[in-house]
């Protein structure tokens, strides 16, 4: 009995062990983004300024992201911040890569700091009475001067997030992604009723009142003249 | 100069009709706007937007196939990929695959298209080279609770294939549905 007594505890404190580390040891890469679409309205040689929160509330690992866009438009557009080239020290060297930003793994938190660093921001949690810390992302679209009113522009823009998480066959990264559709307003609000159903005494009424006039005019005219011919 | 009187007159007729017809538009759709005014009221709109989120963490990343013959066909030592939706994400969502690099070597390569992936909803699928393949479709949003959804993976190697070291690249996108 004292034996199999010892072989359960054994086997218990073996199972709880393997799966102690492998969990601690295991490898996980990812990060979130909020919000996933935005619209805006813009008029020509206006810049449209979309903000773009990234976090990482749940992976063991930073996130090195790397942004892009498509669009179906050549307007102009910057990303803020910018491809830099960075070095990082890991137990096997030094890696250099490209990336736009880094997202440390950070929890959500009861409060927000007094004092936000810049390029920082505390996004309320959806779910819980929390704040996930965030890092803030800025795209910048350029309305052209010779934008038409009334256009309309879809933007894409893509945030791929990579981890160094050791060698492997296959290494999987995270892409999110933020639709963005811009519109060509005028710079004036009008609303003008289209008068194409009104009665024909309306819609040709600016005709009709500048032929009387003008007959109005003509008949003064013959009148005078006949006068003078009298 | 009896007749002056008629031609001023005329003329300013003239004037009127020409002012009138510069500003025809204007004036004809004022008068069409009040013949149509028989009732006029307003609502007011109240309109909120709810912000979406939406995050996803990979576990038991990269994925490990040890050392394969020539030929052989194996799933992961370290199957399955979880994507996890985070609880926060608050849109439907799609999870998508994408082989953005082929198998390459220090001197040799071979197709993604080796690879695959199984998932509960689909069979074994093979990658394309730069082609997204839907792995989940229009999965409810997790509402509070981390979702995990997993993602079985499986390599050949082709005959013949030169001894080394090959690694790619996949890209795993969770979009709003």
């Amino acid at each position: 009995m004292k034996l199999n007594r010892f072989v359960g505890f054994g086997l218990l404190i073996f199972i709880l062990t393997t799966f102690s580390m492998e969990y601690g040891f295991a490898q996980s890469c990812g990060f979130g983004a909020t919000p996933l679409t935005a619209h805006a309205s813009a008029i020509p040689g206006q810049k449209v300024v979309v903000t773009w929160n990234l976090y990482n509330m749940y992976s063991d690992r930073k996130a090195h992201i790397v942004l892009s866009y498509t669009a179906d438009t050549d307007w102009e557009v910057t990303i803020e911040p910018g491809p830099r080239n960075v070095s990082y020290e890991l137990p096997t060297g030094i890696v250099t890569i490209q990336e736009n930003l880094a997202l440390d793994p950070l929890p959500p938190v009861e409060y927000k700091p007094e004092v936000i660093p810049y390029g920082t921001s505390y996004i309320k949690h959806p779910n819980a009475d929390l704040y996930i810390p965030a890092k803030v992302v800025t795209f910048t679209i350029q309305v052209p001067q010779d934008a038409k009113v009334g256009e309309s522009h879809k933007f894409h823009f893509i945030a791929k997030g990579n981890c160094f998480t050791g060698t492997g066959a296959v290494i999987p990264s995270v892409e999110l992604g933020l639709d963005v559709t811009v519109d060509v307003v005028p710079q004036e609000f009008y609303e003008r009723e289209i008068i194409a159903k009104a009665p024909w005494y309306i819609r040709y009424a600016g005709m009709i009142m500048v032929l009387v006039l003008i007959a109005l005019a003509a008949a003064i005219v013959v009148l005078v003249r006949r006068r003078k011919v009298k | 100069m009896g007749g002056m009187k008629e031609i001023y007159a005329s003329i300013m007729i003239l004037i009127i009709a020409l002012i009138f017809l510069g500003f025809k538009d204007q004036i004809t759709t004022g008068i069409a706007r009040i013949t149509g005014f028989t009732e006029w009221s307003d609502v007011t709109q109240a309109s909120v937007t709810v912000n979406e989120f939406i995050s996803a963490t990979l576990f038991n990343v990269p994925i490990q196939f040890g050392s394969l013959n020539p030929g052989n066909t194996s799933e992961a030592i370290n199957n399955p990929l979880i994507v996890q939706v985070g609880g926060e994400t608050n849109v439907n969502y799609n999870i998508t695959l994408n082989g953005t690099s082929n198998f390459t070597s220090t001197t040799s390569n071979f197709s993604i298209s080796y690879l695959q992936f199984n998932t509960t909803e689909k069979g074994w699928t093979n990658y394309t080279l730069n082609v997204e393949k839907t792995a989940y479709e229009n999965e409810p949003a997790p509402l509070g609770t981390s979702v995990n959804k997993n993602i079985w993976h499986r390599v050949g190697i082709p005959p013949g294939t030169i001894a080394g070291t090959y690694t790619a690249n996949i890209t795993v996108t969770v979009k709003k549905a």
